[in-house]
């Protein structure tokens, strides 16, 4: 069987997006999650197929775009490039986004802007698999800013209030889209700014052209720096890496399974994708690549410490993803792309069951986000809790697991490039097992500190839930490592494409490097448990530095919003003062001649234009007096 | 024969013109409006400009017309205002200066002197069809034309901010305060 | 063929008119429509002033020119009808609070 053509991916739930939204109001009951799940499913049944039939890369050009607008007459195409890894990437899209849309059509049931809601995410999964098919920087730049303004849509999706929050949480939800809009907009001038600088480098920007067929790019070493350096500024917006992180936090104001989707499993992997897609690129830059791979060691720190301490349930979720994706970046600025392609594949796994089962709670808990009114949820929401379990286990590196595999990937590739950087993700994966195993006691052990009645989600919750719980357990067996005898097929098949690093360790090394990290995994979970059996997890170390994620949203207030709304305030001081002062000053000096003025001053409009159309006739019979005298 | 021509769609022309002006009814000024500008699109027809007639004839007699004819009867301003006029003196100086300008326009208009001859000129225009005009606006002025796009769209966020009442805005509150007590159950 | 000359002058005319319409109209609406005859005289001049030329340029500028207006439209429709809404009245005599 041949490989289906490739405008068939996006355009299923484009189309589910066009009748949702053209003829939503007129699907009842749930007809419109069904169709959107349909639409997400037709694009993961040709995604599958064309994954197993996949062998060269495919290149399909749909238009021509833009014809001769280019230097030399050269045209930009429309069209969409497949090869291991966007297929790879587009399994993850559709498949975890089928599951969420079957998630969210129970979740969102009685929402009463449900056919909206999914037309809103049909339009972010067209988005993202544009994004990560398009085989030009262009056209990835259309899905890269198409998924930034689902994102703004569902981030916002409650802009009036959700239930009885009201309006003021309206206004919060509002802000925290705008947020997150805004600052995507700093990277995504990175990513322009680079696209501009590729053009002028190399004179195209179409990827196959650029990567395919072993030629060298020609550029000095100063201009790949510099355009990794624009391109690593576009990823570090989408992927919330330090400093453009603040966003993520915020945007858990969406619903659930938005957070899940956007915001855990696809499109703030975006940027990770973006540095592997451009892999040629950032193998000229090593200064680039090592800036990509500190920032994000230095983001999954951040993430991490910054989850020690909060109590909204989503948003230590949220913190975690910062600091995954720090994880995710680490691997791929050192080089490491399927370690960090692996990780995204198995993050996106567990991260999303995480969250979906973070959903169920909250929607059994009659919208209670705060990990301080629940507790002893095991017993009544046994699922769930079988669920949640797996996924702390997964996220932790506990063996087996999925993430297992995944991070110990990283931190092997880590600890041979970079030992220092090595040493900061082994923090992280402690502090990691650490944040997650409060959240898991807090939510699941110990009595019930809450006042609603929990219950368990219907089918609709369940087989999501179960699905990604397989996932999360069997997902990392895609790349079982090489040391311990097996083949890693992940590496094997992404190898196409991907720079493959043979290692250097020896398999003993390798050994301590996985018992490192199991042990900080198990340590981490066992100092949870021990503070969850003294009762004082509730108040994670660090206490308010790390409630309010390390003060960097007032640090930005303090450098951004203060100076502006100072500088705000200055100006309307001096332009009302300079406009008492002028007016008072005129009003004296010009008394007199001003009565005499006024006359004309008269307030009808048509008394000014009178005064124009004199003027104006003045000047008009001065020319023809001068064309008749033949002057002119 | 194109003289011919010319006499009838200038005569359309000013007729159309002098009724817009000076209709006491709203809804006949707005026809004799379109009156004059579908004898405008006419007049670009005989110019080689046939795309802009035609354009003419859609986005002006057509869009805009409608436009102003909706908002005439929405407004039920078909009535002349009848209130007392506090700057009756403004009529005469209008009359004076238009006739001053008119007078002016055309004898400036007499001394022109065609810088080609005029067969030639209208050559290479080549007719002024919609390739024609659309190769130069899509090519030399693509930059403007995508302004005006952008302009097109303020306009059209900017009338609807105008005409919507306002709506009150709560105003945001800080965020939730970390609540103090309430853990100590959890072992 | 007709020469340049009386297209000008048959633009000027009519500007004249649009201009007095200007003046002398006193509902808001009215005052707009003599606008716009004014706007079309000035495409006019340029239309025939494109011929002259023999470039296209000018043509487009009237294309430009056209959506000018409808912008314009939209927005002092909206204008008049915020007036509208608040004085109940389209007659802009009533709006002289800049008297100075």
């Amino acid at each position: 069987m041949s490989v289906l053509p490739l405008w068939l991916y996006p355009l299923f739930p484009l189309l589910g997006f066009a009748v949702l939204i053209l003829g939503g109001r007129f699907l009842r009951g749930t007809t419109a999650g069904w169709i959107a799940s349909g639409a997400v499913l037709a694009s993961f049944v040709v995604a599958a197929l064309n994954y197993l039939n996949l062998g060269a890369p495919r290149h399909d050009v749909l238009w021509s775009w833009l014809p001769g607008v280019a230097a030399e007459g050269r045209n930009l195409s429309v069209g969409f490039y497949l090869d291991q890894l966007s297929a790879v990437m587009t399994l993850v899209v559709t498949g975890v986004g089928f599951l969420i849309h079957v998630f969210s059509i129970e979740y969102m049931r009685t929402d009463p802007r449900f056919a909206r809601f999914f037309a809103f995410l049909n339009f972010f999964v067209s988005l993202m698999l544009i994004l990560v098919l398009a085989d030009s920087y262009p056209l990835m730049f259309v899905g890269w800013e198409g998924v930034g303004l689902a994102s703004y849509l569902l981030i916002g999706f409650w802009f009036a209030g959700h239930h009885d929050h009201g309006a003021v949480d309206g206004v919060n939800n509002s802000n925290a889209a705008r947020k997150a809009f805004i600052m995507n907009r700093v990277g995504d001038l990175g990513f322009m700014l680079g696209m501009f600088l590729m053009f002028q480098a190399f004179g195209t920007l179409v990827i196959p052209q650029l990567f395919e067929g072993g030629a060298e790019l020609q550029a000095g070493r100063a201009t790949f720096e510099l355009i990794c350096l624009f391109l690593l500024v576009g990823a570090v917006g989408k992927s919330a890496q330090l400093p453009l992180t603040t966003w993520l936090p915020d945007a858990m104001a969406g619903p659930t399974p938005v957070s899940a989707l956007i915001h855990a499993a696809t499109m703030v992997t975006a940027g990770v994708y973006l540095v592997a897609r451009s892999h040629p690129l950032f193998e000229q830059a090593p200064a680039a690549s090592t800036w990509v791979a500190v920032i994000g060691a230095l983001t999954a720190l951040y993430g991490a410490i910054s989850a020690l301490n909060q109590y909204d349930i989503k948003k230590i979720l949220a913190f975690s993803t910062v600091s995954q994706l720090g994880y995710m970046f680490l691997a791929v600025g050192l080089g490491a792309y399927t370690a960090g392609i692996f990780h995204l594949v198995t993050h996106a796994f567990f991260k999303a069951l995480l969250f979906l089962a973070a959903g169920s709670v909250i929607h059994a808990l009659s919208e209670e986000q705060d990990v301080r009114r629940m507790g002893g949820l095991a017993r009544k929401l046994p699922l769930t809790h079988a669920v949640s379990l797996i996924g702390v286990l997964a996220i932790s590196g506990i063996p087996i697991f999925a993430g297992f595999f995944s991070k110990d990937a990283i931190l092997a590739g880590a600890y041979e490039a970079q030992p220092i950087l090595w040493g900061v993700g082994l923090l992280v994966a402690l502090l990691t097992a650490f944040y997650m195993g409060r959240w898991y006691f807090l939510v699941f052990r110990g009595q019930y500190r809450g006042s609603a009645h929990p219950h368990e989600g219907g089918p609709l919750f369940a087989v999501p839930l179960v699905t990604l719980a397989v996932l999360s357990v069997v997902g990392g067996f895609i790349g079982l490592p090489h040391f311990l005898g097996f083949t890693n097929r992940l590496e094997g098949y992404l190898g196409r494409v991907l720079p493959v690093e043979e290692t250097t360790l020896t398999v003993g090394a390798e050994w301590a490097l996985t018992l490192a990290a199991v042990a900080v995994g198990v340590i981490g979970l066992g100092v949870a448990y021990l503070r969850h059996r003294a009762g004082t997890l509730a108040d994670g170390p660090l206490r308010n530095a790390s409630l309010r994620a390390l003060y960097l949203d007032d640090l930005y207030d303090g450098a951004v919003g203060r100076p502006s709304r100072a500088l705000g305030a200055a100006f309307d001081a001096m332009d009302r003062g300079v406009d008492g002062a002028v007016v008072g000053t005129a009003e004296v000096l010009a008394e007199p001649s001003g009565r005499a003025a006024s006359f004309w001053e008269s307030g009808y409009v048509r008394t000014y234009a009178v005064s124009m159309l004199l003027g104006t006739a003045a000047v008009m019979l001065y020319w023809a007096f001068r064309a008749l005298g033949g002057h002119s | 024969m194109s003289a011919f021509f010319f006499v009838v769609l200038a005569v359309l022309i000013i007729t159309g013109a002098l009724v817009t002006v000076i209709a006491s009814n709203a809804v006949h000024a707005a026809l004799g409006l379109v009156a004059t500008l579908v004898a405008l699109a006419m007049t670009y027809v005989t110019l080689d400009a046939h795309f802009l007639g035609a354009v003419q004839v859609i986005v002006y007699a057509g869009a805009i017309m409608v436009l102003f004819l909706f908002v005439i009867m929405l407004l039920d301003a078909t009535r002349p205002v009848t209130a007392h006029n506090p700057v009756g003196f403004v009529n005469e100086l209008a009359a004076l200066g238009g006739a001053a300008l008119a007078g002016a326009l055309g004898l400036i208009a007499l001394g022109w002197r065609d810088p080609r001859p005029l067969a030639e000129g209208a050559a290479a225009l080549r007719n002024g069809t919609p390739g024609a005009v659309g190769e130069t606006l899509l090519t030399r002025f693509v930059l403007p034309f995508e302004a005006v796009s952008v302009l097109l769209l303020v306009a059209v966020v900017g009338s609807i901010v105008l005409v919507k009442r306002p709506v009150s805005q709560p105003s945001a509150v800080p965020e939730a305060q970390p609540i103090e007590s309430g853990e100590r159950a959890g072992a | 063929m007709v020469g340049t000359e009386w297209y000008i002058a048959l633009s000027g005319v009519l500007f004249a008119i649009g201009m007095i319409g200007v003046m002398t109209r006193r509902t808001a609406v009215l005052i707009f429509l003599s606008v716009e005859l004014m706007l079309n005289a000035a495409n006019l001049a340029l239309v025939a002033f494109a011929r002259a030329w023999g470039d296209l340029t000018a043509q487009t500028a009237v294309f430009i020119v056209m959506t000018l207006a409808a912008a314009e439209v939209a927005i002092g429709l909206a204008i008049i009808v915020t007036i509208f809404r608040k004085r109940a009245s389209t007659n802009v005599d009533d709006l002289a609070e800049l008297k100075g």
